[in-house]
């Protein structure tokens, strides 16, 4: 059994794995599968070693999408018939991860005004949609937009995440752009940059 | 899921601060399956943002009323 | 563009294929007590239907965004979506499953939905 790790281009040599084994990578077409032995049982120290051997893998690769924690297959051969038939699509999110990092923002408060106009069909399907787009952060869109060249939004109970794809270099840019945007009744965490973590298709098994 | 695995996996996030709740955000997805066993199902996900949302409002009892955005 | 969309539907439903097949190795067989087989098949029928929904509302909500869609139209699929998901959630609650049983892993979608 191997440990996925992440799907690169110019991966650097010589990496580490979380357990501080080598990792390895195996060529597919122009995709690198990095890999390493299977990630140790469920546990924060887990989670942090694997964060931060993807982070070393995406800070020294041309392109970096990460592969989730626990993402594993019998060997090399199974590994590759994993992405043979999603060569297409890695390459694509290869392509708009590269020279890319991802900053994330945490949104409390969004709830936003209920639709007042139309029937009730229309008032459901229109509050759907705030809840997927999350129009309240139009004014923070607007300042960020030289330099967010990707977005995806996610919405779950109260707190909703907006995953930004920026230039590498470009954090301390965006940060200081995000704090100085006042939006009424919204409260914003930011955190990165990370590695393209949302960006990255999933290797399911 | 076993209870088990999913005990295990509450008792981290509960326990989590907010770097490494943004850690299990990023790291982790619903259904991760390793070696055949789903180790977070949806509640855990649901979890995580349960957590964050206290910690943001946490925050926002603690820290003086600055300008506020 | 139209390309995409089917590229897209292709992936949707592998994905749906690939957790049937992973929650029927799972189901209950033989010497199960047939209220839990019962309770099996409907939670999966269920999950079906809340999935085909969520794609449904995703879909009207993108022709809504891209002016497709007249006033009355928006109307009538927000309220047929509305209604649909009312009944998904009343057969659950019968049942004894919680909303989120009814969340099939989908993978990647599971991020998107």
């Amino acid at each position: 059994m191997i440990g996925l790790y992440a799907i690169a281009l110019g991966a650097p040599p010589e990496l580490t794995g979380a357990r501080g084994e080598p990792l390895r990578v195996l060529r597919c077409g122009e995709l690198e599968l990095v890999h390493g032995e299977v990630p140790p049982p469920l546990s924060a120290e887990a989670l942090r070693a694997h964060e931060a051997a993807v982070r070393r893998i995406a800070e020294g690769a041309l392109a970096c999408l990460p592969a989730r924690f626990g993402c594993c297959a019998e060997d090399e051969a199974a590994l590759s018939q994993l992405v043979e038939s999603r060569q297409v699509e890695l390459a694509e999110a290869l392509r708009l991860v590269r020279g890319r990092e991802q900053m994330t923002l945490r949104v409390h408060g969004a709830r936003g005004a209920p639709p007042a106009t139309g029937g009730p069909g229309t008032r459901y399907l229109e509050q759907r949609r705030r809840a997927m787009t999350l129009p309240e952060l139009d004014p923070l869109r607007a300042a960020l937009a030289n330099l967010v060249r990707v977005e995806r939004v996610e919405g779950h109970a109260d707190v909703a995440s907006v995953y930004h794809l920026i230039d590498r270099g470009a954090a301390a840019a965006y940060q200081r752009t995000v704090e100085s945007i006042r939006l009424d009744g919204l409260r914003i965490a930011i955190s990165g940059p990370w590695p393209a973590w949302s960006f990255a298709p999933e290797m399911e098994q | 899921m076993s209870r088990r695995k999913r005990a295990e996996a509450e008792e981290i996030i509960e326990r989590a601060d907010a770097s490494l709740l943004e850690i299990i955000d990023h790291v982790l997805n619903k259904g991760v399956m390793l070696q055949g066993e789903v180790i977070l199902g949806v509640a855990g996900v649901d979890l995580v943002y349960l957590r964050l949302n206290a910690l943001l409002c946490a925050a926002d009892r603690l820290l003086p009323a600055r300008g506020r955005r | 563009m139209k390309r995409d969309v089917v590229a897209m539907q292709v992936r949707e439903l592998e994905a749906l294929r690939k957790e049937i097949e992973r929650r029927a190795a799972k189901a209950p067989r033989w010497n199960a007590d047939p209220k839990d087989v019962q309770k099996s098949v409907v939670r999966l029928v269920l999950a079906l239907i809340e999935f085909l929904r969520k794609l449904l509302e995703k879909q009207a909500i993108r022709r809504m965004e891209a002016g497709t869609l007249t006033a009355a139209e928006i109307e009538a699929i927000g309220v047929a979506l509305m209604r649909l998901e009312e009944t998904v959630h009343d057969l659950a609650r019968r049942f004894g499953l919680k909303p989120e049983d009814l969340n099939l892993d989908l993978g990647p979608l599971g991020r998107l939905i």
